[in-house]
């Protein structure tokens, strides 16, 4: 009997060790809520959710544009460790997007830290020919590793990503489901 | 008064009353008032005209060089700013490698929000 | 990679060395100011950047709202630039070409203002473009100049004399 405790207990002891090494295990999925926003110096009022009213605050204490507009959102949810990624068209200027990333990773406990490789964002426009898209011509685009805290609002943006010389700028929410 | 004492005082802004009075005779003097006024129009529109993003370039051979690097970063924040100008010429860091996107973290006193601001190197500099 | 973490200060903030918010509030005045008197937008990129740094060099020399400093160095280094030079350049405007058909708009006089800045000499450029662009008083002009009032009113007049002689003569 006791090389069968041994193997169990020891069976038991692996598989209790490899759920401490690999957090990941608990966790089901890495919801990411992302907010697509532009800067722009056109004298107007921000349009955008409620929800990023302090984040256009601290946009605008450190930027000048003048105001900030909610281009798009969506959701996207991955596993640990898998690559994920979406597209879309921009409501208003029928813009084209890709967005993903290449993996996401989780640390910590409560509240996690999220890690994303090559988090990646393409705009584009397409080139239509005899009603048909044939090519999508590539306005700006952002790719860059980042490390959020689960429920912080963690923006990501460039200048000039047009001829008006617009922000991109991205609000990210990570969310861990477990 | 003539023109050559009225005109001057037409420029510092000043209407005496022997201004008025001569302005109401001479129609040359009328039309260089008109004129100033016009430009001094054109000239407060200009104050309003956005200017540019600006890009600080890192001196080179500082001796303390994170303390540069935070200056840059903070100086490349405070100028961002819409731009409709030709492309930025000048690289923000001349000690990164030039084609690799620079990226500047800022924590605001909102502990909620973190910003990442990319700034992309021009090609071929 | 990321070049530096900066923790920003908090917007109400009375910190001393408000290095970036000063920047962040006054690149736009600067770099305008630094365009009307070089007459090239990348003359005043380059100035603006001069400016700054030397702002950052002097920073806890400077009072918290650095404007007129800003000012006075701004037009030094333009001044400084001009003598290296010696012309100002105009930007190529070849897309605004003049429409003499055309009633004498707003705009056309806006190109036309700003042509005949360019031509004005160095002294009475400053003066005007910090008087009726950036709306200082001739106080204020006097002390970032470093001259009387009584200079500035008669470089201002003749300044602005001068370039309704410029626009009145395009048209």
């Amino acid at each position: 009997m006791k090389p069968i405790i041994w193997l169990a207990a020891a069976a038991a002891a692996l598989v209790w060790g490899q759920e401490k090494a690999s957090p990941d295990a608990a966790i089901k999925n890495v919801e990411l809520t992302v907010y697509l926003l532009s800067g722009t110096q056109a004298a107007a009022s921000d349009d955008v959710p409620q929800d990023l009213a302090s984040t256009v605050k601290q946009l605008h204490s450190v930027f000048s544009y003048k105001s900030y507009k909610l281009s798009d959102s969506l959701v996207l949810r991955g596993r640990p460790g898998d690559t994920a990624g979406t597209s879309g068209i921009l409501p208003e200027s029928g813009l084209h997007y890709n967005f993903g990333y290449r993996r996401v990773q989780v640390s910590g406990g409560k509240p996690y830290m999220v890690h994303i490789d090559f988090l990646h964002i393409a705009l584009s426009s397409p080139i239509s020919r005899d009603g048909k898209v044939i090519n999508n011509n590539e306005l700006a685009s952002i790719t860059t590793s980042l490390d959020l805290a689960e429920g912080q609002k963690t923006v990501v943006g460039k200048s000039s990503f047009n001829n008006a010389g617009d922000a991109l700028i991205l609000v990210i929410v990570p969310k861990v489901i477990e | 008064m003539n023109c050559e004492v009225c005109q001057p005082l037409l420029g510092s802004g000043e209407r005496s009353d022997a201004v008025e009075e001569h302005l109401r005779a001479c129609p040359e003097c009328q039309a260089v008032d008109r004129d100033l006024s016009a430009n001094a129009i054109a000239l407060e529109t200009l104050r309003s005209e956005a200017m540019p993003a600006l890009v600080m370039k890192i001196p080179r051979r500082r001796p303390y060089g994170w303390v540069a690097a935070a200056a840059a970063a903070g100086l490349l924040i405070g100028m961002l700013a819409p731009r409709n100008a030709p492309p930025v010429r000048r690289a923000v860091s001349s000690h990164l490698n030039k084609t690799e996107p620079l990226r500047i973290k800022m924590l605001t006193p909102d502990p909620d929000v973190v910003i990442y601001w990319i700034v992309e190197s021009p090609q071929g500099e | 990679m990321t070049v530096a973490e900066l923790a920003l200060p908090a917007v109400a903030s009375d910190s001393p060395d408000g290095f970036e918010r000063a920047v962040a509030e006054h690149q736009q005045m600067v770099q305008r100011v630094a365009y009307r008197l070089l007459g090239r937008l990348e003359d005043a990129q380059d100035a603006a950047q001069e400016v700054f740094l030397r702002l950052y060099r002097n920073r806890n020399r400077v009072r918290p709202d650095p404007k007129a400093w800003l000012y006075r160095v701004t037009v030094n280094v333009c001044r400084d630039q001009l003598r290296r030079r010696r012309t100002v350049a105009l930007e190529d405007r070849s897309d605004a070409a003049p429409d003499p058909e055309r009633a004498l708009a707003m705009e056309e006089r806006k190109r036309l203002v700003v042509e005949g800045l360019a031509t004005l000499p160095e002294r009475e450029r400053a003066a005007v473009v910090l008087r009726d662009i950036e709306g200082l008083s001739t106080a204020e002009v006097a002390e970032i100049l470093g001259v009387e009032e009584v200079t500035v009113r008669s470089h201002v007049s003749s300044a602005r004399l001068r370039l309704a002689k410029y626009v009145r003569s395009r048209l």
